[in-house]
């Protein structure tokens, strides 16, 4: 290990792993902990801190419009590059597709006309009715909530966004039906796999974390997946009914960072890995896993009601001064309460969709 | 296991790209985009020259990737690329004074000091300028080790690797740009300790 001690506001400012802290945040238990033993070097390191942070600053030149304008410029010129195909230029192919274009469109347009107008949602929903009794749960407000299933899988609601799904899961499989957008942490269950039914698009899972967006308004349907594997497959797919019922995951298989996009119009499926994770509203569950290191646990809980759009109710006198290091990942929410409670030896309530957390604290 | 799984993403991105999938082309540059427009945006006042010069870079590699075979997508080489296409260009455009030696002759950066005067009611745009101006009396070599060193955040060997010259002298180039920094500190380090404690 280096010797900072002799190091000036000029060598800290060039040191790599001082200026990795200062920007990134980067090995902060380390440069937090040398700062305590040593405190003379205080001035030293708020010189260099400045330094750093100034001249990085000071190089910014462009907007983060004009960087995705930039970009969706590039990918259109190399598109461009590889679509030219000259036998689009002699007419006579022009003539032949343009004899088949036609009728074909005139039929898809007829197609679109003609067939039922009842939307997928309450298509699906009065199916399931006759099986199990449903909720219903509509987010109305403008920012995302939280549902907790009754096996336990979380369920985050972007604002008019609508699902229904039982009071108690079927036996043999767990049902949901969604209008919108919602990320969803699935408990582990192989034994009964998990379905959303979303715009025509059915979702299938045995345990993972995904995001379903399919609004009904949008042409399309997107299913974009963080952890695990989940199947796709349309409704209308004549294999449909045994790919539900296969234990195992059949249709377009999705793995991590991988998304699929359905064109209600044609019934078409695209698979392609993620372009922008950041833009999803919902990044901050789907993106990081949530890593606490001896996280006040007042902290902890902001971050969490944040994430899931939920009320966490505790005792901030008694249990402010506990101190939590943990790494969350894709677990539902209540598995995540589980974990922290353990910690903290305390226990935990859903009551009227908040969590209420006792325990006897911390010295 | 974080690591295991960025590796894959990365490796299958990198497929993607070769085979012919532009949006493949599109993640991959916007990695790097921000990084190569600062530093490129320090020889020119000519955005739209800043901007041909990314895109014809990334398009070159587009073209050619079939027959790459490792990736090109590395920042260092991406800098060092960027920055022959650019002195070219700039050459062509007869931005340039007709001198041999490129280095010495191109404007690197004196286009910000000014600029931050009026406009700019917040206290942050406002000493960002100042710094800027600060920077700008540098010599331009020096003003670019500065950059390639705090924004970068490269190495004193890839620095010298870029600028085609040793370590040694990049190394005292910087102590010198510091140093020089040093002698406006008094007025800089007031205005940013201002500025610290208005941001907190």
């Amino acid at each position: 290990m280096i010797d900072y001690t002799a190091y000036d506001a000029e060598a800290l400012a060039l040191d790599e792993s001082f200026r990795a802290w200062v920007l990134e945040n980067a090995e902060s238990l380390f440069w937090e902990r040398w700062l305590a033993e040593h405190p003379e070097k205080d001035a030293a390191v708020q010189q260099a801190k400045r330094v750093v942070w100034a001249l990085y600053h000071a190089q910014e030149e462009i907007s983060e419009v004009e960087v995705d304008e930039a970009i969706q410029q590039l990918v259109q010129r190399a598109e461009e590059r590889v679509a030219v195909v000259p036998l689009w230029r002699q007419t006579w192919v022009r003539v032949a597709a343009a004899v088949v274009l036609i009728p074909l469109a005139g039929w898809l347009i007829f197609q679109r006309n003609f067939s039922k107008e009842v939307t997928p949602y309450h298509e699906v929903v009065q199916q399931i009715k006759h099986d199990v009794k449903l909720i219903e749960f509509t987010n109305t407000t403008s920012r995302a909530q939280s549902v907790t299933l009754s096996d336990g899988s979380s369920v985050v609601l972007q604002p008019q966004t609508r699902i229904s799904y039982p009071t108690i899961f079927q036996t043999d499989k767990r049902e949901v039906v969604l209008s919108g957008e919602a990320f969803f942490e699935v408990s582990k269950n192989p034994e009964k796999p998990f379905f959303v039914f979303a715009n025509g698009l059915v979702t299938k899972v045995l345990g993972t974390s995904f995001t379903v967006q399919a609004y009904e308004k949008d042409r399309e349907v997107r299913v974009i997946v963080k952890t695990g594997k989940v199947s796709v497959f349309t409704r209308e797919d004549p294999a449909a009914d045994a790919k539900q019922k296969n234990r195992e995951l059949t249709g377009l298989v999705l793995t991590p960072n991988q998304q699929v996009t359905f064109r209600r119009a044609d019934s078409r499926l695209v698979r392609s890995l993620v372009e922008k994770p950041q833009l999803l509203a919902l990044s901050d569950i789907q993106q990081q896993s949530f890593e606490f290191r001896q996280a006040p646990v007042s902290d902890v809980f902001a971050v969490l009601e944040k994430a899931y759009g939920v009320k966490i109710v505790y005792d901030e006198e008694l249990m402010g001064a506990c101190e939590l290091t943990a790494t969350l990942g894709d677990e539902p929410l209540l598995e995540k309460m589980h974990l922290i409670c353990k910690v903290l030896e305390a226990n935990y309530e859903l009551i009227d969709a908040q969590i209420v957390v006792t325990g006897k604290g911390c010295k | 296991m974080k690591i295991t799984f960025l590796h894959n993403e990365e490796e299958l991105l990198w497929q993607r790209f070769k085979a012919g999938d532009s949006g493949a082309l599109g993640q991959l540059s916007r990695r790097h985009y921000r990084a190569l427009f600062n530093y490129a945006a320090k020889f020119t006042k000519d955005r739209e020259i800043v901007r041909d010069c990314i895109q014809d870079l990334f398009l070159e590699l587009w073209e050619r990737r079939e027959h790459l075979t490792e990736t090109p997508f590395v920042r260092i080489y991406l800098i060092k690329s960027l920055r022959n296409n650019l002195f070219r260009k700039l050459r062509q455009e007869r931005w340039m004074l007709e001198s041999e030696d490129l280095d010495e002759d191109l404007p690197f950066s004196d286009h910000t000091s000014a600029e931050s005067t009026l406009i700019e009611s917040e206290l942050f745009h406002e000493n960002e300028g100042k710094i800027k101006a600060v920077l700008a009396k540098l010599p331009k070599r020096q003003q670019e080790i500065i950059f390639l060193k705090f924004y970068e955040g490269l190495s004193n060997n890839q620095i010298a690797e870029i600028l085609t010259m040793n370590r040694q002298s990049v190394a005292n180039l910087l102590h010198r740009a510091l140093t020089s920094l040093k002698t406006n500190w008094f007025s800089l380090a007031k205005m940013m300790l201002f500025f610290w404690a208005n941001v907190k």
